[in-house]
């Protein structure tokens, strides 16, 4: 069995601690993880794409059509992946767009509406999830990944077949330095989240 | 035994440290630059006795590596194809002299340039050095590859390259590691001019043994089992690099039976393997990535074998010559060998290109707070206050963070080649007939690698020219390593600083220090220097706004005053500072990310921007 995992957001957004987490965990369960990183040019504030992939697999890249989950931090960036989606993925999208004087055309207000667009065009599990506020509630605007994940986590059963919230959990502590706890509490509350809508 | 999780730059240092390397030394460069950073951390940590060092440049770091192999040590080197075209002189001269300790040179290609360098095929340095090539296609095989390295480079005294690629050298995967090898060589250099200088040496016959040693090499790779055929069919794949993992990803995937070769090294060529190879198959597909190398290679073989049997790859167009491989190209291609269409997963029934334009994309700008943003702007102004129009005034940009100053809205540079170009070029546009003044920006990091002989140069013949150095203190864009100007080495352990002024000065340029921040003042001096006759040199110094953040200096962030603020939107038009938002016309700082350069104050026309009370 193989799982890729899709992340993508901009720089400073923990996508690449979260592939971390994902690949340590991984190697703690004894299983083969690959990943790789799409990395823009700038320092700050780019594109970042991280793919992680578990079970029987070689290539660092995904195939096309092959994502089992898009993991999305910033809305704006969802569009640039949807070549790897196919009619069984979960999309998991932060509502955020990272405010953007740099979008070289003014057409960051719309893209709530294209989000409706794109989730009437596909049948897929989408879910929109303001993470940043929920982060934030808890004064910690940089853990939206893992509270993002912890959605994703409570909902995909095939992530279960990997590994337990425990095995998650573990790696979280060996990957976090700082704040260790309060990213556990934020990726349970995803968890939590999403268990009591029942889906 | 343990395992890692591990990226392919890192792999190759753990393989190092297994080896025993004693001393190494590189330039920073994507996608390579991970390698010192990490093996530095490790030495470190498990206080090995191993110098490791980053270098002013390619070239020099090679030149150290080569004494202190010639001495006995083992070696390492790392750069990016780039760097390579600038140690190359070194490297092909060292070929022929050999070398003692073991010398492995870690050169990182970058196809389809995601790290925004020209596309180039560093392989072609093995054939034109006739150091013998290793070609890894995953972290795993990275490590494995850099201990045969070390293990034929001691054995037959001959530098050996080691060649990654993006997705070999960014992809983390898990990675056996043994214990570091602490067998330390003792310095060992004694007097042999009739081989360690070109005037004496016996050239032709050092040549001669070159090739022989080729033949060597060849046999020590077949020993550890490099090259692996395995006939199973009569449809041959030849694969290198990383081509090799989505190969195998597609065999496993759709339970294909072929027969292939997998090669670890393209030079010396496993000539035998390829004829076997040729004698049991019908057709071949060749995967690799960038030039059609092995294609060639190949295509050779079967002239010697006899045997001329259909070739899919680079030269028919199976493949492409430019950007990288993936699974769906490999996939296709492999389609084309077996007459069978192969597909991951279904196409999904949506149209791809028009939520794919939903996408606003974002222009590359300047970190907030960034001094070069500041710089360029000032630049710009002192252009107009000249009397001249941007585009009358050519600006030569360089390589690194400074490079972004040809984005909107700054849009400042005209050019932007190699290390250190920016002088050498600004000089030529005077020479062909530039009336007007020339101006060349460069940051520190390349002014110490390639920037001092263009301005050396540049004062020999009188040139009147400006070049502007934005000294940040780091070497930044290829994640803060230090530099001679810092005063830090690698181990954050201070080093002597060299003085940019102290060379401009003994030069007999012009030099004289702005701070960016400081807007009206540094267009001031700006403007005066550009108008003075001869060699100038303006030292723009503030450093990088990143690493102050880090080291925890945060200046206080600013606001718009709303009452006094006339929406005309000068602050983001003129900076694009991403800490300022304009919300329906609003316009706002976002003070979490405002670090407190202070730059929209300078410029806002209603002099609505103010800083935060404590």
């Amino acid at each position: 069995m193989i799982y890729n995992f899709l992340l993508v957001g901009i720089g400073g957004q923990g996508i690449i601690t979260l592939s971390k987490i994902l690949a340590t965990a991984a190697m703690l369960k004894d299983l083969k993880v690959i990943v790789t990183y799409k990395k823009g040019l700038a320092q700050r504030g780019g594109s970042v794409g991280a793919q992680v992939r578990i079970g029987d697999v070689y290539s660092p890249l995904i195939p096309k059509y092959s994502a089992n989950s898009l993991l999305s931090m910033d809305m704006n960036e969802t569009f640039g992946y949807i070549d790897y989606i196919n009619k069984d993925t979960i999309l998991m999208i932060n509502t955020k767009i990272i405010n953007d004087n740099t979008f070289l055309s003014k057409k960051d207000k719309v893209k709530k509406e294209e989000i409706k667009q794109l989730q009437k065009s596909i049948k897929n599990n989408i879910f929109l999830i303001d993470a940043e506020l929920k982060a934030k509630q808890k004064g910690m605007d940089k853990a939206a990944n893992l509270y993002l994940f912890g959605v994703l986590f409570g909902l995909d059963n095939r992530i279960n077949s990997f590994f337990t919230k425990d095995d998650i959990v573990y790696s979280i502590k060996k990957n976090l330095r700082k704040n260790t706890e309060l990213n556990i509490e934020l990726f349970n509350k995803g968890i939590d989240f999403i268990k009591s809508k029942n889906i | 035994m343990i395992k890692k999780l591990l990226s392919g730059n890192e792999a190759v240092a753990e393989g190092a440290l297994e080896s025993g390397v004693e001393v190494v030394t590189g330039y920073p460069g994507t996608p390579s630059s991970e390698l010192i950073p990490f093996l530095a951390d490790i030495v470190k940590k498990e206080n090995l006795k191993v110098y490791v060092e980053w270098s002013v440049n390619e070239k020099v770091a090679f030149d150290i590596a080569t004494a202190a192999a010639w001495s006995g040590k083992r070696v390492l080197i790392t750069m990016k194809m780039a760097g390579l075209n600038v140690a190359s002189d070194t490297l092909i001269n060292i070929a022929n002299k050999g070398v003692k300790g073991g010398m492995v040179i870690y050169v990182t290609d970058d196809p389809g340039t995601h790290a925004g360098c020209t596309e180039q095929d560093s392989r072609f340095y093995s054939l034109i050095s006739l150091a013998p090539i290793l070609d890894p296609s995953n972290p795993m095989d990275a490590k494995n590859l850099t201990k045969i390295a070390f293990e034929v480079s001691e054995k037959i005294q001959i530098p050996v390259i080691l060649r990654s690629t993006t997705n070999v050298s960014h992809t983390m995967g898990i990675v056996e590691c043994d214990s570091y090898s602490s067998s330390l060589n003792r310095f060992g250099f004694k007097k042999d001019a009739q081989n360690y200088t070109t005037v004496l040496a016996d050239r032709v016959n050092q040549r001669k043994l070159l090739l022989k040693k080729h033949v060597e090499v060849l046999e020590l790779f077949d020993k550890f089992n490099l090259n692996q055929l395995d006939i199973k069919n009569n449809f041959g794949v030849i694969a290198s690099g990383v081509s090799w993992a989505y190969l195998q990803e597609i065999i496993n995937y759709f339970g294909l039976e072929l027969s292939t070769l997998k090669i670890d090294s393209e030079n010396p060529w496993p000539e035998t393997k390829a004829r076997k190879m040729i004698q049991n198959v019908d057709k071949i597909l060749v995967l690799e990535e960038q030039e059609p190398i092995v294609e060639t290679m190949l295509k050779k073989t079967m002239v010697n074998t006899k045997k001329v049997i259909p070739v899919l790859g680079k030269e028919d167009g199976t493949l492409s010559r430019v950007g990288e491989n993936n699974l769906e190209n490999v996939a296709d291609a492999l389609s084309k060998l077996i007459n069978k269409k192969l597909e991951f997963e279904e196409k999904i029934q949506i149209d791809i290109n028009k939520i794919k334009s939903y996408k606003s994309e974002r222009a590359l700008t300047f970190c907030t707070g960034c001094p070069h943003r500041a710089t360029y702007y000032i630049i710009n102004e002192a252009i107009k206050k000249l009397g001249f129009k941007q585009d009358e005034i050519i600006v030569t940009g360089d390589i690194g963070c400074t490079s972004l100053g040809v984005y909107k809205p700054l849009e400042t540079l005209w050019t932007e080649v190699t290390m250190g170009a920016s002088i050498g070029l600004a000089y030529g546009f005077k020479i062909a007939g530039a009336t007007k003044p020339v101006i060349a920006t460069l940051g520190d990091s390349t002014f110490f690698h390639s920037g001092i002989p263009p301005l050396i140069n540049a004062m020999q013949y009188g040139c009147d020219l400006t070049v502007i150095v934005l000294d940040n203190l780091w070497t930044s864009m290829t994640g803060f390593q230090p530099n001679p100007n810092t005063g830090l080495n690698l181990f954050g352990k201070p080093s002597n600083i060299v003085s940019i002024s102290a060379i401009t000065k003994a030069i007999g340029a012009y030099t004289i220090t702005i701070s960016p921040y400081e807007i009206e003042k540094s267009i001031d001096i700006v403007a005066k220097t550009i108008s003075k006759k001869g060699l100038k040199v303006i030292i723009s110094k503030e450093e990088c706004v990143l690493q102050k953040v880090r080291h925890g200096i945060k200046n206080i962030p600013y606001y718009i005053g709303q009452e006094k603020c006339i929406k005309c939107g000068v602050c983001i038009k003129n900076t694009s500072c991403p800490a300022i938002i304009n919300d329906n016309n609003e316009y706002f700082i976002d003070k979490n990310i405002c670090t407190g350069c202070g730059i929209c104050a300078q410029i806002c026309p209603a002099n609505a921007i103010k800083r935060e009370e404590k």
